[in-house]
């Protein structure tokens, strides 16, 4: 990707929160970009650091959180320098966010409409009738059936997948260039989350706005993402266009993933799926090895000897693991394990 | 919306009613009122009398349907003591009580909410000690010392304010503080308690998310709804000084209901001290369903259902 048609460039991104006797170390030097009309989905389990990275690249981590960066650019525009002002202006103008969950997400005090307004007024020098014909014609455009009337309602009387439309347009307000959705259909029934999915994505090709979709559900991310950022225990893994990593996985958290995922048409009924055995660490001090390691069933004791490096492996993709690239040292049935207490020993080890 | 009102309404009339039987008992309950009415010394004969005159020797329920009917038309009776109508009495000293208890009220907002707000947005700083400090000491400090500390300080040392009597605003700066000062750490605390919550809420989140303004985001979408439990906390305070803080009013010497239903309870002016009881009941049913409605005001989602 060229420079000029890059809007968000992250890189280096370290995130350390200081806890009493110790320091977590959640966001490892993270690199991240998204391009003029990209979707970039970040795709990892809970506690990856993937919401912490959104938080940071927004700006809203809670002062004691410690952020780094090598650089954190919108366009040229150097982020890690700017004043608590400029983040403002940034926020809800040019960057926007959408939340998890829409039941909270909107302030249960105020009318829609003069949430949308309320917005729209912060960033631009705009009447109120004029804001709220712009709301008015933005909640029509994400599919919000009788919009006059919802901008007069309060947000408790909207359903969840009308709030997160409500979301979406409020993210569209400014006219942004870069949208972070932070797992913007979690909260929402699966027939909703497919609604919303398609609305973003063709409210994304319309606008040619930058999509950071934040996930844990590899189903959300086809046929949705251009590229794919895995993220593992703070670092990222693996990165790749989307049909490159689902289809081949590189890293083995990777792999795991997509081998947890039953496949419409190729998973038969009553066929094993697989797993991925323990939980994601704690992550606290330096790397002494893989972070993956654990959990890793390919792991070899090259593997503890010392934190592995991001390495190209070639396609334009990136990976941090050993294990020779053109997928000879696999095995697709060691993600199943139907054993529990091989799974059991695995949890254990993996909150160590 | 007008469920939730004829609701409220419903319940603030029963509320009132029975603390209206309940006034009515206790006078009944601590003593023969016809004895005490009659006086010290007086024979059985006269207290036969002052029984059949006032009506103590009908069926209660007949003397409480009696009280209620004439209290609704605003007549609360005859102080037998004072020889004056109850009705005048209250007139005289509830301006009084309530400008106290206004005025308190207002310095203990006014202090306890900025506080509150500042040491929950910068919590574990001076402030918020600062804040943590004034509140202990409120608690802890009785408010007739704290009230004559205040008079020593500015009535006797620098001689700025008047020490006692009700004649002009002046008189009752030092008042309300002392009594004010008494309702603060409650709603400090309870103010920095809700806004430590709201700001770590999603919405609170977006706010900030949408760039909009430190201000915005912690009056608009933070303190508007740590503000809520404040506001039924702030209406039951102002009940109890309503009640007639008798410290802080003897202390200055301010002729409000406080002051009055001490007197008439060493007196046994029985028809003042039911009037009392019922003013009391009343306004903190009323407040109460005052911090009712402002909190429908404030949050829809108790209005809007």
């Amino acid at each position: 990707m060229s420079d000029d048609t890059r809007i968000l460039s992250v890189r280096g991104l370290n995130v350390q929160i200081p806890i009493p006797g110790s320091t977590l170390w959640p966001v490892r030097d993270v690199n991240i970009d998204v391009g003029r009309g990209e979707t970039v989905a970040v795709v990892g389990e809970s506690g990856c650091g993937k919401s912490l990275t959104a938080l940071a690249i927004m700006g809203l981590l809670p002062r004691q959180a410690k952020v780094q960066s090598e650089a954190l650019r919108l366009n040229a525009e150097s982020l890690a320098e700017a004043s608590p002002k400029r983040w403002r202006q940034l926020r809800g103008d040019r960057i926007a966010m959408i939340f998890q969950d829409p039941m909270t997400a909107l302030d249960p005090c105020y009318r829609i409409g003069d949430q949308m307004c309320e917005i729209l007024q912060q960033h631009r020098k705009i009447s109120r009738s004029a804001a709220m014909k712009r709301s008015l014609d933005l909640l029509g455009k994400v599919g919000i059936p009788a919009p006059e009337e919802r901008l007069k309602q309060y947000p408790h009387q909207l359903s969840g997948g009308l709030r997160q439309r409500v979301m979406i347009a409020m993210a569209l307000l400014c006219e942004p260039e870069l949208i972070i959705a932070d797992e913007p259909t979690t909260a929402l029934d699966v027939t909703i989350q497919a609604q919303i999915l398609r609305l973003l994505r063709d409210i994304q090709r319309e606008t040619n706005i930058g999509l950071l979709l934040i996930t844990h559900d590899l189903g959300v991310v086809a046929g949705m993402a251009d590229r794919i950022v895995v993220m593992y225990g703070g670092e990222v893994v693996e990165v790749g266009t989307c049909d490159q990593v689902l289809a081949q996985p590189l890293h083995p958290y990777t792999e795991g993933l997509v081998r947890s995922i039953p496949v419409p048409g190729e998973t038969e009924q009553g066929e094993a799926l697989g797993y991925i055995p323990g939980i994601v660490p704690r992550q606290v001090g330096e790397r002494t090895a893989c972070g993956f390691v654990d959990r890793c069933p390919y792991a070899t004791s090259a593997c503890r000897e010392e934190p592995i490096a991001m390495r190209d492996a070639g396609d334009g993709r990136l990976m941090r693991c050993i294990l020779p690239t053109d997928g000879s040292a696999r095995d697709p049935d060691v993600w199943i394990l139907p054993d529990e207490t091989s799974a059991q020993s695995a949890t254990n080890s993996g909150s160590l | 919306m007008l469920v939730y009102l004829s609701k409220r309404l419903l319940m603030t009339f029963l509320v009132i009613a029975v603390t209206s039987v309940i006034a009515f008992l206790l006078v009944h309950l601590s003593g023969d009122p016809a004895a005490a009415m009659a006086g010290e010394g007086a024979s059985q004969a006269d207290i036969e009398t002052v029984r059949e005159t006032y009506g103590f020797d009908r069926p209660l329920y007949v003397q409480y349907l009696d009280w209620v009917s004439r209290v609704v038309t605003g007549d609360l009776g005859r102080s037998t003591y004072l020889r004056a109508d109850v009705t005048d009495v209250l007139a005289r000293h509830l301006p009084v009580t309530a400008t106290l208890g206004v005025c308190a009220l207002g310095f203990a907002l006014a202090l306890s909410i900025p506080l509150g707000v500042l040491a929950a947005l910068r919590p574990n700083t001076m402030i918020d000690r600062f804040s943590l400090w004034l509140a202990v000491a409120g608690q802890a400090l009785p408010s007739f010392l704290f009230a004559l500390g205040l008079m020593y300080l500015f009535g006797v040392y620098l001689r700025v304010l008047p020490i006692s009597g009700s004649e002009t605003w002046w008189h009752f700066i030092m008042p309300s503080v002392a009594l004010g000062y008494y309702a603060t750490p409650a709603i400090m605390r309870l103010t920095r308690s809700g806004m430590l919550d709201v700001m770590l809420s999603d919405h609170v989140r977006t706010a900030r998310a949408y760039g909009l303004s430190p201000w915005r985001v912690v009056v608009r979408h933070g303190l508007r709804h740590a503000i809520i439990p404040v506001v039924s906390l702030a209406a039951v305070q102002l009940g109890f000084m309503l009640g007639g803080s008798i410290v802080i009013e003897t202390i200055f010497s301010l002729k409000g209901i406080g002051h009055l239903a001490w007197e008439s309870i060493q007196r046994a002016d029985i028809e003042v001290i039911q009037a009392i009881l019922l003013v009391i009941a009343v306004a903190y049913a009323v407040l109460t369903l005052l911090a009712d409605l402002l909190n429908a005001a404030l949050d829809p989602r108790i209005r809007i259902s």
